[in-house]
């Protein structure tokens, strides 16, 4: 058999890096990115890829000289009471981001798709989804995110194929922007965003190799990284720098400014089934991480009766800010400041205390 | 005063009221079960019984006495005396089982799980307790006397309606009664070997052991010959109960392919699954399901190819039905499905035996239940119930192009009504300015919202096809197109709905009728009328809620173990007939979902001529 029952593969892995590290491309860190990089945001993608592939690796080698997990790699090489905060920090990162996702992708429901509907009704929807998505299990997530993938991808190439007419190339130009130093520093600054690649090292044991692992991280950021790459080039044509920093929903934005003739014309429907699908995938995604490392934490027998509390709780917490604008400025710097520890912090240290273990064990 | 009373009772009966009278109304109250019995009552049913049986035995003593006597009064005793010698085995034998107490015991068991007695009345009286005789009158009992030296008395029971009637006189009675010497010496040897392999000419004859075995016989067909003095009882095939011939499918027709279906029969029905592969390795496993309807099922499998583990956990299933009665296939799939509260079918149910070969050939298993002109086949996943029976007997492109039709059918028929009302309520600037401008017109005069005219419509849709189906033969399908074209003109015309909204419910109705299987078309109906609600309340963002709780639960739903979803998720090597099919002769590979024990099904040239020296002479053109 090509798969093995119980254990998740390539396909799975893959969809698991690609949702969570795709999903920005619908909100509006976009602007952000175009006010630091100008012309040349559609680099940053590429660039924190690659810093993102040398963290992969250095988590397969902490893999490969530890058993288990991450969770167990962390015990074998930190201690218990390390490993504890370690945890307890992805934890709060984990369920941060899911927070934070809940809130921005609930208040861009109601501008865009649903003004008329209450906006506790469409939170409702979202923390109903997601709890649905959770009980389901991570197998049926993968599965499912990965059979949405191609639709997603179909999706972003038709938007951006059927824009072609409102290029304009020169938007594109190197001249206009800030410099490559600018646009390396951006791509650096932004990566905290490629988090998700340590999804699959936190859940190695449901895969079913670190071979598994490596194929999933890579050919899911660089599929997440190369649609992203199309979409903020396309915007950029479409829009320009200016205006581009001026979109609060860029691929919203996008897919509404379509017109081919007056029947292909206005289908930011289109993106409103595709951002809805992402972050609810996404948001579903991130708080099983959350309880599933809960679980490990606290040795517990099974995590799902915390699903519905975590998850209301998360939905309470993500209406405390006032209004959209202040979400969106946190969450840009929580991705700048608190996901890179976690993204490139943490497993360095794991990196250097597993090369220490490997020297010693070479000089006895 | 004698007058007076008269004259008075007279009038009495004049003025008062007498109401008729009338047996009292019937009123079902609980049924008394034998266990609500008091136990003093239970004993002396029980004492009865056995001073019966001892009654019996006494008598039967009495007889071989008599018989004993007559027997030393004749001449040319020596045969006589070894007959009388077994009968005199036979009575000690029953003396044994008379003992109070094991006698006590059996009495209080049920008679089934009684061995079979040396005495026939014995064996018989059982037989009509359990049958609930007289009232019941399917069973029937023969006395027939062997013609032998001595003469065999003996009792053959069956059960009528269940078998044929020529095999009963031409298999079992004439070879006994007619066709045998009068020197026959049955007592003499082993009567039962005799008997079995010289005077009973049927195809299949066993001996049982119990009562329990011979009310299953019996309840097959079968008819069970008891002899004096024999404590087994002869077992002979003799089913033959009326079916219907093997007749064109009537639900998977076809333009080309197999035109023969099912039947009601389970051994036409295996046959015709073996004329189709005639091989030794395919494997016919006999089980029987209900408690009650003991109903025969067979599971077909071919050994050298399907995962023994597959097999296990069918049998193990099947063999754990705790049911009373099941009398369709599609009862039974749902007692042995892995998810059966999930509408989505997790098994195929197909009439056709084509279809139920080319399966077995897969790596799959097949059950066929007598009664049922339906197999079952599993495992599946959601694919395999897009395909049709046919799709190989066409070209790739063909067969592809046909089943792309279906998933669009299937598609449009999920999707059309719920997008016509999430268009319709929130998201207007989807649609061409003029499309709008042409719905809003169309709706003008219309007083409901669009979610009220799609649920009207729905359910007037619904109950044209379920009269259709109900209506029979072909009034059925003209009342169906009468109806939906009046309603429709009519609903138009009053104004209750709209011309779209017609044209909407009718694509949708037509797609729906292009997926090929019934229950999952049923499927397909229930998740629409979800998308529909979720769409009047969340627009788009509903119905993508929608497509993904049905993508999340189709990926977590199994088939017996395997994946719903594969090939696709989890991803296997799929080969070329998910989707698209590609060419016959390219179908290398078995499934791999399946983990067959054989997985290739072809060479990987399988038309090999084309790289031999064609005949005749060579092409010079």
């Amino acid at each position: 058999m090509s798969y093995q029952p119980g254990k998740m593969g390539l396909a799975e892995g893959l969809a698991l890096v690609f949702i969570p590290t795709f999903a920005s491309v619908f909100l509006s860190l976009g602007p952000i990115n175009l006010d630091m990089a100008a012309t040349a945001a559609w680099m940053t993608p590429f660039v924190h890829f690659v810093p993102s592939v040398a963290v992969l690796y250095a988590l397969l080698y902490v893999l490969k000289n530890t058993t288990g997990d991450f969770y167990a790699a962390c015990q074998e090489l930190l201690s218990t009471t390390i490993t504890r905060l370690v945890i307890l920090y992805y934890i709060g990162v984990f369920f941060l981001d899911a927070g934070l996702l809940i809130r921005q992708f609930a208040e861009d429901t109601l501008l865009t798709a649903l003004p008329q509907v209450d906006f506790e009704l469409i939170t409702v929807l979202y923390v109903f989804m997601v709890v649905f998505l959770i009980y389901l299990g991570i197998e049926a997530l993968a599965r499912t995110t990965y059979i949405v993938i191609p639709f997603i991808g179909f999706g972003i190439i038709l938007v951006v194929g059927l824009l072609f007419p409102q290029y304009h190339w020169l938007y594109l130009a190197p001249w206009n922007g800030r410099g490559l130093d600018k646009v390396l520093l951006a791509g650096i600054k932004v990566s905290g965003v490629d988090l998700a690649i340590i999804i699959p090292v936190i859940l190695a044991g449901s895969f079913q190799n670190r071979r598994t692992i490596k194929g999933a991280v890579l050919y899911g950021l660089g599929l997440s990284a190369s649609l992203k790459a199309l979409t903020i080039a396309a915007g950029i044509a479409a829009f320009g720098v200016p205006a581009g920093q001026e979109t609060v929903l860029p691929f919203y934005q996008m897919a509404r400014l379509i017109y081919i003739n007056r029947f292909v014309q206005h289908l930011e429907a289109l993106s409103i089934i595709l951002w809805s699908i992402v972050g609810m995938l996404t948001i579903a995604l991130e708080i099983y991480v959350g309880l599933y490392l809960l679980g490990r934490l606290f040795n517990l027998p099974t995590f799902r009766p915390l699903i519905i509390p975590v998850v209301l709780i998360l939905a309470e917490l993500s209406m405390l800010p006032d209004d959209l604008v202040s979400v969106i400025t946190f969450y840009a710097w929580a991705e700048y400041s608190i996901y890179s520890a976690g993204w490139a912090l943490i497993p360095a240290v794991l990196f250097l205390a597993a090369s220490y273990r490997v020297w010693r064990r070479r000089a006895c | 005063m004698n007058i007076f009373n008269k004259n008075f009772k007279a009038l009495k009966q004049l003025l008062i009221f007498k109401p008729p009278v009338n047996p009292p109304p019937f009123v079902l109250k609980e049924a008394e079960k034998p266990g609500d019995l008091i136990a003093s009552d239970l004993r002396i049913d029980t004492a009865v019984k056995q001073q019966a049986a001892l009654l019996r035995y006494a008598r039967r003593v009495s007889n071989t006495l008599e018989k004993t006597l007559k027997i030393f009064a004749e001449p040319n005793q020596e045969k006589k005396i070894a007959a009388l010698k077994l009968e005199l085995a036979a009575l000690c034998q029953q003396e044994e089982t008379l003992s109070p107490v094991i006698e006590a015991y059996s009495l209080a068991q049920d008679p089934r799980d009684q061995a079979v007695s040396s005495s026939i009345e014995e064996n018989i009286l059982a037989l009509e307790t359990i049958y609930n005789f007289p009232d019941n009158k399917d069973l029937i009992i023969r006395s027939i006397t062997i013609p032998a030296s001595p003469p065999v008395t003996a009792k053959l029971a069956f059960v009528e309606g269940l078998v044929d009637r020529k095999i009963i006189s031409l298999s079992v009675l004439q070879p006994l009664m007619l066709m045998g010497s009068q020197e026959r010496e049955l007592y003499q040897q082993d009567v039962l070997n005799l008997l079995i392999t010289k005077y009973l000419p049927s195809n299949r004859v066993k001996l049982a052991d119990t009562l329990r075995d011979v009310t299953d016989s019996l309840n097959l067909g079968d008819a069970a010959l008891f002899l004096d003095g024999v404590a087994r009882a002869i077992i002979v095939e003799t089913k033959g109960q009326e079916h219907r011939a093997v007749n064109r499918p009537m639900i998977e027709q076809s333009v080309r392919g197999s035109q023969s279906g099912f039947t009601e029969t389970l051994k036409v029905n295996t046959g015709l699954v073996r004329s189709m592969l005639r091989t030794s390795d395919l494997t016919t496993e006999i089980l029987t399901v209900g408690q009650r309807s003991n109903t025969l099922c067979a599971l077909m499998y071919l050994k050298s190819v399907i995962n023994p583990d597959l097999v296990n956990e069918a049998k193990r299933r099947l063999a754990n039905i705790q049911t009373d009665v099941i009398v369709e296939s599609g009862m039974l799939q749902q007692f042995l499905v892995d998810s059966p509260a999930m509408p989505y079918p997790q098994a195929l149910s197909t009439e056709r035996p084509d279809r139920v070969a080319a399966a077995l050939s897969e790596g799959r298993f097949a059950v066929l239940m007598d009664g049922s002109p339906f197999a079952i086949v599993a495992p599946i996943n959601l694919f395999t119930l897009f395909h049709a029976g046919e799709d190989f007997s066409y070209s790739g492109m063909g067969a592809s192009l046909g089943r792309l039709l279906r998933l669009f059918g299937a598609a449009l028929t999920l999707i059309l009504p719920s997008a016509y009302i999430a268009i319709t309520y929130y998201h207007p600037e989807a649609l061409p300015t003029d499309l709008a401008l042409a719905i809003a017109g169309a709706r003008e005069r219309v007083p409901f919202p669009a979610v009220l005219e799609i649920a009207m419509m729905e359910f007037a849709f619904e109950l044209l096809r379920e009269a259709g189906v109900r209506i029979p033969g072909m009034l059925g399908g003209t009342i169906g197109i009468v109806g939906a074209i009046i309603l429709g003109q009519a609903a138009v015309a009053a104004s209750i709905v709209s011309p779209i909204t017609v044209m909407i419910i009718a694509v949708t109705g037509l797609a729906s009728f292009s997926i090929p299987d019934f229950s999952l078309a049923i499927a397909i109906r229930l998740t629409r009328f979800s998308f529909e609600v979720l769409a009047a309340i969340f627009g788009l963002v509903g119905v993508a809620s929608g497509l993904l709780i049905m993508t999340g639960l189709l990926c977590s739903l199994k088939s017996f173990g395997v994946p719903y979803l594969a090939p696709i998720a989890p991803k296997t090597k799929a080969g070329f007939d998910v989707v698209m099919r590609g060419q016959v002769f390219t179908q290398e590979l078995r499934p791999d979902e399946l983990s067959p024990l054989d997985k290739r099904r072809q060479a990987s040239v399988s038309r090999s001529w084309t790289e031999k020296e064609p005949a005749g002479e060579e092409d010079e053109s």
